[in-house]
């Protein structure tokens, strides 16, 4: 009686200790961790848009629009009402907080059908300090996942006790808990089904049959388990019925809108299917991280889970799990799920049910090993010093990897920097900007903390499952403001947008990363101020503002249904659970079988005992080797490898650690001369996506290698070919920096005379639209000529524009195609266009047409060129004195040579020309933007060289088809095309500077 | 028997509550010219309250008592727009309406709007210009013009001067813009910069066929080609002028021509030899040459326009002469 009232009390206070444990360091740090989370802040934006609009689904903020029940709403809505006492992210961090709180009594509870209180108290100090829990909070954010597990946890204990007891109260108390695992989180509702209830149900059965303590047969236990579910077939179809009809009920409006709106999206990559072996840095996040400690104890897990009948369904849920965990290293979970659910669902979550259900299991052999049979097996064999040893260090070491997880975001950067939105929010709020559409660029998940902050729309969004835009949902990208991570897709999807942006009214960009300027520059966006935070903010001019969206229409009663049930559902879970404490609420769970074995064979006792400490001790190891000592000079290869690794990351002192020790070659001396031969689209623009070196010869201590290197500019891909030579100096190989003869100008001042211009805006000081009288003429421009072209297949209008007007102007071409059937297609330039032209400047362009396949009279109903004005006081001067010449390889190609000569007093961050290819009689049959990698100081030249497709012999110019061309909307007619004498000494080629200045803000 | 006085006392009282006698309209003409106008009505009561509606808000007026009735004043100069209208006058239970039409009194202070189209002009393609006048007081009311008409409309044939013009003199936001024409022709010249190793180009004076200077950062480009390459320079022109400079290079004789909207001017060709005995020449002796030749040149810009003759720019500049 005495030990059952000590363990009763143990197991209490060690519940206690564990809320305090959660208090004081959760509670602390999640506030500090929560900016750098993934998920955290779009929880927020849902939220905000639950204080905005408790009974309002439609939020227009993201992809043009979309219904927020695509998500239980719980979670949000309950942040929401915290919100109405607290700022925003103090009251998610609140809510977490207290979510965080129930958990750890969900598991003390959970625990306790397995065994005693102690355990179960222990095991509450363990959820307090699991990797997986850590992880999923203060790295993935996922608090709705937290909220469905905690409620999970808590209604199982109730569950097991309505099998075996079958009193209604049970089942209400369990129908209430399950009621808001499944208003907060739909998944664990789905999968909690399938990993804790089932196997709950299924121990609960076993329970009762061995209360007749009878020995039998494998096949009489079986066989009297089946005959206990039909005996019990009115409760199981009781609870089951309830259960669906709760499932169905609560959250019917998430049901209406997967099966009205179906996800349509393909597959997104995510590291949690990627194969760990392969891809280690996948494997330590989704793998590795979240069952540390399952891992380093798995023996004992194993033994224990494997050990009882009763724990029979836990251990297949065990195993699957943690199989299901391993992503794409085996084929078998693919098997297992099928190829759709395989590449929607992220598997990481199954890892973090594996580890959730191992708990018990991890805290009895703890608790065995800290003061029961386990520290006794230790103690007959060896000393007591030796078993304090023992767990100080495994203890140390598993701490030490828990604030290697609180810094996991600094340790590997998963966010960008934290960005100071008050600026942003300053600028959406005047002059009507918020009238357009916003995108931002490099903002990772902090897009969703300026959503939440403002009333302003972008076209972009952090939640797939509710976008439906098809150039979002036809490709694998996960966000546009990380569209680079994406590779080809991302940035293809990107570019519709940013060409396309009329038909989203898609007005500004903030960059918060350099590495999209050239592809928004050429895109026909324009810089037009740099904000204190440092975000730049891109505009494209002739715009129109955003038009009334209708919703998709819910009935008026699912939307109050959406609003009153899911919080409901933790009202009533609430009241009934103090009700049950008050009325039913037993000393202990009588009828459980309690396992209180604690006998580990030898092997499995000493695996689990040292395991950890090996286990944490050899990552944190791993660690540091890592950080601090892994040679990355020991052979030519690895050193070439890591030295573009530096430079990729412009660590530009590593990188110059990698050159061959020389008092004439100090690292002021390599900056110096990076800063006069570096710079441009590779070097500023680009990151590295692979690399192959080749050994072209080696010697003792020297060695000659070719790197062939491929990078990723937002221009799509460029390749570089180069040629390294090496030392080895002192156990090390060491690069010897190639020397440079840098061109020297005449002069040591320039001087260039710019014609600047300003644009006034609004002359009157008001909030209304700017009065008739304050308006600005819209520039006029000329088409010198477009045609219709057709090329093996391919078909593109061609041409060339001129800004007739006096000031400069921002020219939006669009080419609209009209169908027979009345469909009309929409195309755009991209980036074969100058959108930015001084007066009297003019431009080549092509508009590629893609969906049409021939210049057909009898499918084209009509051909409409549009040509929109605006006056631009930025972007006018394109750069260089151009000097080119082809040189004709073949019939169908040349070479282009080109020779810029930097007359300006700024430097030329990517020379640029934009090609044009034309006929005798000078009809432009193709135009292309040609850049080169690197910039070209002022006052310098730069050669390059472009290998170009011509395209004459087999183009051909549709006359028949009418092409009518418009000017802001009035029908405009073409001037004869002229002969262009300079082209036809080029072979048929014209070019003029188009090219990208990023130092001089007030130019482009 | 009280309840039966009560009742008695009740209908007594009852019946002296007679209905209220309409005032009588003591007024010359139904208009009511505000806001200094007053109506006068004659009535025994002085139990009145006055309501203006219009097709606005209802502005609630003020009584004034006279020894045989009342007078209503408008102490208030806003919310009231022109128009007709009906005044209600209330006592009791019983309200009377008299339509009247509410005029803006003819004061000092009104507004002129002038408003022209289009408010850029360019004389490549029309000269004519729209003006619409009309005329506002303070409460946005409009008043006539001229002969009764509200709006005044006539047609103005611009002067081709490149101008800001202000339709009314001290309203900048009334201003429209006469801007300069297309290019005409395009003088071209070239000097060579001995201390700069360059040829200097410079295209202008650049005019519109109505002499005025085009506009400033308009695109001039000057294309140039040797045996080989093509290039192209882009200036923006200030004051009629753009400049290029085109740095030398040995043995290469170059062939420009520069170009805008269309117009493109002579070709001219540069080449310039350099003597290396230059370096012997004193620099006294150079600046002197150098300043003998370059004078005449600037001073013959003007003339350039009409006589564009190649040979007299594309010349060939020597030190050693």
């Amino acid at each position: 009686m005495g030990r059952v009232v000590w363990s009763d009390s143990l197991g209490k206070n060690l519940l206690l200790i564990a809320i305090c444990l959660v208090l004081l360091t959760h509670g602390i740090v999640f506030y500090y961790t929560l900016p750098k989370t993934y998920d955290a802040f779009v929880h927020i934006f849902f939220a905000d848009h639950y204080s905005r609009q408790w009974f309002e689904p439609w939020e227009y903020r993201w992809y043009t629009g979309f219904q927020t029940i695509s998500y239980p709403p719980l979670v949000h809505q309950a942040t929401a009402l915290l919100g109405k006492l607290f700022p925003l992210k103090v009251a998610f961090c609140i809510y977490a907080i207290i979510i965080y709180e129930v958990l750890i009594v969900g598991v003390y509870r959970f625990t306790k059908i397995f065994f005693d209180k102690s355990t179960a108290g222990a095991a509450a100090i363990l959820a307090a300090v699991l990797s997986s829990l850590v992880e999923t909070m203060h790295v993935y954010g996922q608090v709705p996942t937290l909220t469905g597990l905690a409620f999970l946890l808590n209604a199982l204990p109730f569950l097991y006790l309505y099998i075996i007891k079958k009193k209604p109260i049970h089942l209400i108390m369990t129908l209430s808990f399950l009621s808001v695992t499944i208003s907060s989180h739909h998944v664990t509702a789905i999968f909690g089904q399938i990993f804790f209830i089932a196997p709950t149900i299924f121990m609960a059965l076993i329970d009762e049959q061995n209360q007749s303590r009878k020995k039998t047969s494998l096949f009489q236990f079986y066989w009297g388990t089946i005959k206990l579910v039909f005996s019990k077939y009115k409760h199981l179809i009781l609870l089951v019925g309830c259960t669906i009809s709760l499932a169905i009920i609560l959250i019917f409006p998430y049901w209406y809108w997967s099966k009205t709106d179906p996800i349509t999206q393909v597959s997104i990559p995510h590291g949690s299917r990627d194969s760990f072996l392969e891809n280690l840095s996948s494997g330590l996040v989704f793998f590795i991280i979240p069952l540390a400690l399952v891992l380093a104890l798995l023996p004992a897990i194993s033994y224990k889970i494997t050990s009882k009948k009763r724990y029979l369904g836990w251990a297949v849920s065990f195993f699957l799990c943690l199989l299901l965990g391993t992503g794409g290293t085996t084929p078998i979970p693919k098997m297992l799920l099928g190829e759709n659910a395989f590449n929607i669902l992220t598997l990481d979550r199954f890892s973090f049910w594996a580890s959730i259900i191992a708990i018990p299991f991890m805290a009895k052999f703890i608790m065995s090993f800290a003061a029961g049979s386990v520290k006794k097996f230790w103690l007959k064999r060896h000393s007591l010093s030796s078993h304090f040893m023992l767990a100080l260090f495994s203890g140390l070491s598993y701490f030490l990897f828990l604030i290697f997880i609180f810094h996991l975001g600094s340790f590997r950067p998963l966010q960008p920097k934290e960005i100071d939105i008050d600026p942003i929010l300053n600028f959406l709020n005047r002059d009507e900007h918020m009238r357009w559409r916003f995108l931002t660029l490099g903002f990772g998940d902090q897009m969703a903390w300026l959503s939440a902050n403002s009333q302003a729309a972008t076209v972009d969004g952090n939640y797939h499952s509710a976008r439906r835009l098809p150039e979002l949902t036809t490709r694998p990208v996960e966000r546009l403001e990380n569209a680079k991570f994406a590779g080809y897709d991302g940035l293809a999807s990107l570019k519709d947008f940013l060409s396309n942006a009329e038909k989203y009214n898609l007005k500004y960009v903030f960059s918060n990363d350099r590495y999209y300027d050239p592809l928004l520059y050429y895109n026909g966006w324009n810089r037009t101020i740099r904000l204190e935070n440092g975000i730049m903010v891109w505009e494209k001019g002739n715009i129109s503002t955003i038009k009334p969206l209708k919703p998709k229409p819910l009935p008026t009663f699912l939307k109050y249904t959406w609003g009153i049930f899911p919080l409901l559902s933790l009202i009533v879970a609430c009241i009934l659970f103090i009700f049950y404490l008050w009325k039913y609420k037993e000393q202990k769970y009588k009828d459980i079988k309690q396992d209180k074995s604690e006998d580990y064979p030898p092997f499995i006792l000493y695996s689990s005992a040292c395991l950890p400490i090996v286990f944490f001790s050899g990552f944190i190891i791993f660690q540091v080797y890592e950080l601090l000592l892994v040679r990355e000079q020991k052979d030519p290869e690895t050193a070439v490898l890591n030295y573009y690794n530096h430079l990729d990351f412009q660590r530009f002192d590593k990188a110059f650690t990698f050159f061959e020790p020389s008092p004439l070659y100090p690292l002021d001396q390599y900056l110096l001369e990076k800063s006069v031969n570096d710079g441009g689209l590779l070097p500023s623009y680009a990151k590295l996506d692979s690399i192959k070196v080749t050994e072209i010869s080696r010697k003792k201590d020297s060695a000659k290698l070719s790197v062939y290197s491929r990078w990723n500019t937002s221009l799509g891909f460029h390749e570089k070919l180069d040629t390294m030579n090496l030392v080895f100096q002192k156990k090390k190989w060491y690069v010897i920096p190639k020397s440079i003869l840098p061109e020297i100008p005449d002069e040591q001042m320039r001087s260039y005379t710019f014609t600047l211009f300003k644009k006034q805006g609004k002359r009157l000081i008001s909030s209304f639209p700017t009065i008739k009288d304050d308006r600005v003429k819209k520039p006029f421009v000329n088409f010198l000529q477009a045609n219709l072209i057709s090329n093996d297949g391919e078909n593109f209008v061609t041409g060339e524009i001129l800004n007739a007007d006096d000031i400069p102007v921002n020219i939006a071409l669009r080419l609209s195609i009209t169908l027979q059937n009345d469909s009309t297609f929409h195309y755009y330039p991209e980036t074969n266009f100058i959108y930015n032209l001084a007066p009297k400047g003019s431009s080549f362009f092509q508009i590629d047409v893609k969906e049409i396949q021939s210049w057909d009279s009898t499918k084209i109903k009509s051909i409409q060129l549009f040509a929109e004005t605006d006056v631009s006081e930025r972007g006018y001067i394109h750069g260089g004195t151009l000097g080119y010449s082809a040189e004709e390889l073949n019939s169908n190609s040349v070479t282009i040579h080109s020779e810029f000569y930097n007359e300006l007093s700024t430097e030329i961050n990517i020379p640029g020309l934009l090609v044009a290819e034309k006929d005798e009689k000078g009809t432009i049959l193709q135009s292309k933007l040609l850049t080169h990698n690197n910039a070209v100081r002022s006052g310098l030249h730069i050669n390059f060289q472009h290998k170009f497709k011509k395209i004459a012999r087999r183009a051909k110019r549709e006359t028949l088809l009418p092409l009518d061309i418009f000017v802001n909307g009035q029908p405009r007619k073409l001037p004869a095309i002229k002969i262009d004498n300079n082209a036809i000494k080029n072979k048929g080629i014209s070019a003029i500077s188009h090219s990208f200045i990023s130092q001089e803000i007030y130019l482009q | 028997m009280r309840f039966f006085w009560l009742i008695f006392c009740w209908q007594f009282f009852h019946s002296c509550d007679h209905s209220a006698e309409k005032p009588v309209w003591l007024n010359e003409t139904s208009e009511f010219i505000f806001p200094y106008d007053t109506f006068h009505f004659q009535s025994s009561s002085k139990d009145w309250s006055a309501v203006l509606y219009s097709f606005t808000q209802p502005v609630e007026l003020t009584l004034e008592p006279e020894r045989n009735g009342f007078r209503i004043v408008v102490d208030r100069n806003s919310g009231i727009v022109e128009g007709p209208a009906n005044l209600s006058l209330t006592s009791g239970k019983n309200t009377f309406f008299y339509a009247i039409n509410l005029v803006k009194i003819e004061d000092s202070f009104f507004q002129l709007v002038d408003y022209r189209s289009p408010k850029t002009v360019n004389p490549d393609s029309s000269l004519q210009h729209q003006s619409i006048m009309h005329k506002v007081d303070r409460f946005q009311n409009l008043k006539t013009v001229i002969d009764e008409k509200y709006f005044f409309e006539r047609e103005h044939s611009l002067s081709p001067i490149v101008k800001t013009y202000r339709a009314i003199i001290d309203k900048a936001l009334t201003a429209y813009y006469m801007q300069a024409g297309s290019c005409a022709q395009i003088p071209l010249q070239s000097i060579f910069d001995e201390e700069k190793n360059q040829f200097n180009i410079s295209a202008g004076i650049l005019k519109d066929k109505y002499g005025n200077n085009i506009a400033d950062g308009s695109v001039i480009r000057f294309i140039y080609t040797d045996s080989k390459n093509t290039y192209r320079q882009e200036s923006l022109v200030k004051k009629g002028f753009a400049n290029a400079q085109i740095p030398w290079k040995k043995n290469l004789k170059f062939k420009l021509h520069a170009e805008t909207n269309n117009v493109q001017s002579n070709i001219i060709e540069l080449s310039h030899s350099i003597n290396e005995t230059a370096k012997i020449i004193k620099i006294d002796e150079v600046k002197k040459v150098r300043k003998a030749l370059v004078k005449p040149l600037i001073e013959k810009q003007p003339k350039s326009i009409v006589n564009q003759s190649e040979k007299v720019y594309s010349k060939t500049l020597e030190i050693d002469e």
